[in-house]
């Protein structure tokens, strides 16, 4: 067995058996991921399987699949979250079934071929695909909105799409197999180097929604809350920091560009903590959150402790997918997005529910015993041992993320006062237990146990056991003042994060509450530095505007006159041909009226001469012999005169 | 069959035009779109049994003395001009692998646009005359792709000129007549320069085969006395043999075109080639009829000139200057790559500002063809074979648009981008199918523009020649593309419903099941493509 393909769920017009239909094929995926695990895990080899797929003219490119360790647990997780999306997309769900459940195939199929492919070509066509898809989902309702961010998520992920392809390229004459990629990468120039470390650390950043290209993660919560699941937490967003994974001895030896991913990775870590704090729509909190959580991964990657990486990318795909699925169930319940109108005291009311959330919250925040403490602390121990400052930098995030951990749990179980407007409760009884089957299916996620037996030894990982140690440097006092000084630093960003009091006069204090528009900032930096001034020049490059029709905004006219230069190729060369075309037309007309009246008018001119002449001459021919003689008189009196 | 099959494929569609031209009096005029769809039909699946056995020879590896798969040649010009040598010309036509996918893709796309042509909601007016020209056109695309005799080559290459400016002139929208001419005369000045340049080109070569059976000598004791320049000039065949021109002894030692002449002339003969064939594919800024004659032509017409007349400029390209002039495009290969990169980028730009639909689409052709330039500027085994994915690939999705297209116009003839809004609520077969047209034409993965980007792009990387800032300069082009089709397609087909005020009495009705079902044969060639590059690449 190779890798999972989910096929394309067939149209068909019983609506009800399109669902059971994706729901068991999600199953024998989920057995069939199992099934490779355990094989992986049992064998301790990786499974590999390759054909040929083209031959470009030089090289020939195969399709080759290899799942290793990290590819057969990352498949069986995916395959865990789609399987609880299938469930809780029984009762989510209810409109345009065909069309959702159609495009999640697509899209789970796209990313598990991803992270079985070997050859870097057919992974970029996976990548591809999986933003494709993403935008199919984005869209889903419809709306002006959903329309807007569906574009910009693909437009800005082309971005970085461009920016892998460019990558790849450069990587065609090398090696295109990911596994041989590293004994070669040594022999590359250095400036070729250089530009394939950009490339692929753009292109993640991209995917990961890192600084400055986290705006359409931020705006791609117009979907359905079930695919946000789906996409914030264990697949989309994950693609960039696999392909980090991979790639990180890329950045092991390019130190210039290692530096610049750790600290715009901790720039966006810390400033989408903030954000997250300030959000009160609960939807987009999370995703701010997402960007932060794979901040840390990254800046893993950056300090060299990709194991890490690795085990808080599992540790937080299970975590994440059950809070956005919890606030899918919030959600519809109240209808409503904002955090603060989620009803009263809904520990009391919804107790089986707060405890489900409230744990993948405690591994968010990284309690102690959950697996969110393990990955986070692990990445923490690493960063401060080989880049002291980015680590102080990320305790500081550790505490925001409790800070915005524990204003999220007040505000929406022990809210006093009850905003929540619409009365009507959304959710039946009868239809409970699906909202919260997902919810426990991945709850168990959320604990150390998933992952290590040791809750506080992230070493002693059963899922890592395959990859390379990890030396560590780490002065052995630290080993054990470090976790209780992130306890620490937990449980105060909790109980501060918990106090309405403080987030009142928070929101008071002007510079902070604006970096909650830190995505916003983003939009408009490429709203008005790149999407405005291309499609104004090109407006005026392609349309023939007048120049009084503009505006008098002195921006306006600079795009006007660029655009003017651009047209000069274009409508302004077309003038000039057809003005040249003109100008040949009336030389022709004027060449005519010289044939008419100057040429022809020489022949006419001739003839009516000789016409004439003719006439003239006839008179001469009067048959008198008087007058003949006369004639030949004066004609030899001439003769005799040139004569002598 | 296997011998004449080629003559039969070349002549076909002109046997149907004659046969457009009995008079089968008013009221049946519907015989004459039968004849011409019939004729057509036939004329893909003679074209269908020639890839058979083109295939089969393929296989086995059977080639004929020129390297090609299938060929058939007949003497036509045998002329003694004294000392000027021996003029000769043959009735020379084959395939090989740089032409036989481009003759099954006119075939097919002119097939589709018969189809199109007959079955479309609007009626077609003076059919016979239509499909005369139609069919006449049909001829003269085959025989240009056909041929390897450069005489029989340029004829055909002319020839389409004429049909094509009468249906374009004819069947036209308002500003028919200006754009009919203005394609007529564009295209007339690169034949123009493709004319002076074969004529050089043929005066100063030597067929040495030719001129060895002549003499009746071997090739080998011609190359010699050529060197010791002891071969009687009156005995010298110039032939139109295309083959022959790539000859490494081709050039005679005491012409201007010989490679070690120390003069400028083989760099503006290939020039004047370049320009010649750059003018058809077209590169910007020699790109300026495009436009104008895609708005104006009806929707077939337009299908057939973007999907199979650019093509042949690119495949004019590919068979005459870049496989003769091979020094002078290393040579210059950076400057050709950059006019590529140029187009590219321009056509991408300009597409992005534009209101119309139809004219954003032929902005986007010329973008695309730039691809074509730049691939066979890198030199190398993948970008050549990526300008030839290219041009398949943008020959099945180019109809697939303009398709498309045609049917929003057929129902409120306005194509303004901004008068429409969330046509998915009305439309949404057409939406899915025109997202597939749209996503296909960004180069999408699965799409077979895709691996045509990605293997040009594989070659402009890896060239020697080519800097890896243009690269990346032509790479960024994607953004670009993504860019405005997608703009476009947010704009017209999401969101929520709603038409400017002069189409408010505007009937939107879904995709007809016709269009439906041409559309899926592109979109299935387009995907049959994407993903088995193999079934082209197999021919390289």
């Amino acid at each position: 067995m190779s890798a999972v393909f989910f096929p394309h769920t067939k149209k068909q017009n019983s609506k009800k058996i399109i669902e059971y239909f994706a729901l068991s094929f999600s199953f024998f995926a989920l057995l069939a991921t199992s099934t490779q695990l355990f094989e992986v895990f049992n064998t301790g080899k990786n499974i590999l399987d390759s054909f040929l797929w083209a031959n470009t003219g030089t090289q020939k490119l195969y399709f080759s699949i290899k799942v290793d360790s990290i590819t057969a647990f990352f498949q069986f997780s995916v395959s865990l979250i789609v399987f609880a999306v299938h469930i809780y997309s029984l009762v989510y769900i209810q409109t345009k079934k065909v069309f959702y459940y159609g495009i999640l195939g697509l899209f789970v199929f796209a990313m598990q071929s991803l992270l079985a492919q070997n050859n870097l070509i057919l992974f970029f066509v996976f990548w591809e695909l999986i933003g494709f898809s993403s935008f199919l989902l984005i869209d889903f309702d419809k709306t002006k909105s959903s329309a807007r961010a569906s574009t910009k998520a693909f437009l800005l992920n082309r971005l970085g799409d461009v920016a892998l392809l460019i990558a790849i390229a450069l990587l065609f004459n090398y090696s295109l197999s990911i596994s041989e990629l590293k004994t070669v990468f040594v022999s590359i120039p250095y400036s070729t180097k250089i530009i394939i470390a950009i490339g692929i650390l753009i292109a993640a950043f991209v995917k990961s929604g890192q600084f400055p290209l986290s705006t359409w993660l931020f705006d791609a919560m117009e979907a359905p809350t079930s695919i946000s699941a789906l996409l914030h937490a264990a697949t989309l967003v994950a693609a960039g920091i696999y392909l980090l994974i991979r790639m990180e001895f890329v950045f092991q030896e390019i130190l210039i560009i290692k530096n610049i991913l750790l600290v715009v990775a901790l720039f966006s870590v810390i400033f989408s903590a903030i954000t997250a704090y300030f959000t009160t729509n609960l939807k987009k909190e999370l995703a701010a959150s997402t960007v932060s959580q794979l901040g840390f991964m990254a800046i893993a990657l950056g300090v060299g402790a990709w194991q890490a990486a690795v085990l808080h990318l599992f540790t937080h795909a299970f975590f994440k997918a059950t809070l956005f699925l919890g606030a899918g169930f919030l959600i519809e319940k109240n209808q409503t997005k904002e955090m603060t109108e989620m009803g009263k005291k809904n520990y009391k009311k919804i107790p089986l529910f707060f405890i489900l959330y409230g744990t993948a919250l405690a591994a968010l925040v990284g309690f102690p015993l959950t697996s969110g403490f393990l990955s986070k602390e692990w990445i923490l121990k690493e960063t401060l041992s080989n880049y002291f400052f980015i680590g102080i930098g990320l305790l500081l995030a550790t505490f925001l993320t409790a800070f915005y951990g524990g204003r999220q749990l007040q505000a929406i179980f022990f809210n006093e006062k009850n905003n929540n407007k619409s009365k009507e409760n959304k959710i039946s009884k009868k239809q409970k237990w699906f909202w919260y089957m997902p919810l426990i299916l991945l709850f168990m996620g959320s604990f150390w146990f998933a992952f290590s037996f040791n809750p506080f030894k992230p070493n002693e990982n059963y899922w890592l056991i395959y990859l390379p140690k990890l030396s560590s440097n780490m002065p052995n006092y630290f080993q054990i003042w470090l976790p209780v000084l992130v306890i620490c630093l937990t449980i105060l960003g909790i109980l501060l994060g918990f106090s309405t009091k403080i987030n009142k006069q928070l929101n008071r204090i002007k510079i902070l509450s604006m970096t909650k528009n830190y995505f916003l900032w983003q939009d408009k930096f490429f709203i008005y530095s790149f999407w405005k001034p291309i499609t104004q020049t090109a407006y005026f490059a392609a349309n023939a505007v007048s120049k009084k029709e503009i505006s008098n905004s002195v921006t306006q006219k600079k795009y006007f006159y660029l655009g003017f230069i651009l047209s000069l190729l274009d409508r302004k060369l077309d003038i000039l041909i057809d003005n040249f075309s003109k100008i040949i037309v009336v030389l022709g007309y004027f060449l005519a009226w010289i044939d008419k009246y100057i040429i022809d008018f020489s022949t006419h001119f001739v003839v009516f001469l000789i016409h004439h002449l003719g006439k003239y001459l006839k008179s001469l021919q009067n048959g008198k012999v008087q007058f003949y003689l006369l004639i030949l008189v004066f004609v030899l009196t001439l003769l005799l005169f040139w004569l002598i | 069959m296997e011998n004449f099959i080629l003559s039969l494929i070349f002549w076909f569609p002109l046997l149907g035009g004659i046969l457009c031209l009995i008079p089968f009096g008013e009221n049946k005029s519907h015989l004459y779109k039968w004849i011409g769809i019939g004729i057509l039909s036939i004329e893909l699946i003679l074209v269908m049994a020639m890839f058979y056995f083109a295939k089969m020879n393929l296989d086995i590896s059977f080639f004929d003395a020129q390297h090609l798969l299938l060929s058939e040649k007949i003497t036509w010009w045998h002329i003694k001009l004294g000392n000027f040598g021996i003029l000769h010309a043959d009735y020379f036509l084959g395939v090989d692998s740089k032409n036989i996918l481009l003759i099954m893709l006119a075939a097919l796309v002119l097939w589709i646009g018969a189809l199109v042509s007959v079955f479309s909601k609007k009626t077609l007016v003076r059919s016979r005359l239509y499909f005369f020209l139609y069919l006449l056109l049909s001829w003269a695309v085959m025989g240009s792709f056909l041929s390897l005799d450069f005489l029989l080559f340029f004829i055909c290459f002319e020839f389409m000129l004429l049909p094509m400016y009468l249906l374009i002139g004819i069947w036209g929208g308002k500003k028919k007549e200006y754009a009919a001419i203005k394609f007529f005369i564009y295209t007339l000045i690169g034949s123009v320069l493709i004319l002076v340049a074969g004529i050089i080109i043929i005066n100063s070569g030597i067929d040495i085969t030719k001129t060895a059976l002549e003499i009746g000598i071997s090739t080998e004791e011609v190359i010699t006395q050529l060197k010791n320049a002891t071969l009687n000039t009156s005995q010298i065949v110039h032939s139109f043999d295309m083959l022959a021109f790539k000859d490494a002894n081709y050039f005679l030692p005491n012409s201007v075109l010989f490679a070690s002449n120390p003069n400028n002339i083989r760099t503006i003969i290939f020039f004047l080639l370049l320009v010649g064939f750059a003018i058809k594919l077209p590169v910007a800024p020699l790109h300026t009829w495009l436009p104008i004659a895609h708005v104006e032509a009806s929707t077939p017409i337009s299908m057939v000139l973007a999907g199979v007349l650019l093509k042949v400029g690119g495949y004019g390209l590919l068979r005459l200057p870049f496989s003769i002039f091979t020094d002078t495009v290393i040579d210059f290969s950076f400057w050709i790559a950059a006019w590529g990169v140029f187009s590219m980028i321009y056509g991408a730009f300009l597409a992005l500002g534009q209101t119309h639909l139809k004219r954003m689409i032929a902005y986007s052709s010329v973008s695309h063809m730039g691809f074509v330039l730049l691939g066979l500027a890198a030199m190398n085994a993948e970008g050549t074979n990526g300008a030839m994915y290219q041009m398949l690939s943008h020959g099945l999705i180019s109809p697939l648009l303009f398709l498309l297209v045609g049917v929003l116009y057929e129902q409120t003839n306005n194509l303004t981008i901004t008068h429409y809004s969330g046509l998915f609520h009305k439309m949404p077969y057409y939406t899915a199918l025109v997202g597939i047209a749209f996503f296909a034409g960004l180069g999408l993965p699965t799409f077979s523009s895709f691996i045509a980007e990605l293997t040009v792009f594989l070659g402009a990387f890896s060239s020697e020649y080519i800097p890896i800032w243009l690269s990346i300069l032509a790479a960024s082009t994607l953004i670009f593309t993504a860019s405005y089709f997608l703009w476009t397609y947010k704009r017209m087909f999401l969101g929520g419903f709603s038409l400017h005020q002069t189409l408010k009495n505007a009937e939107l009705k879904d995709i007809s099941t016709f269009h439906k079902l041409i559309a899926f044969i592109l979109i299935f060639f387009v995907f049959l493509l994407g993903i088995f590059p193999s079934l082209v690449f197999g021919w390289f």
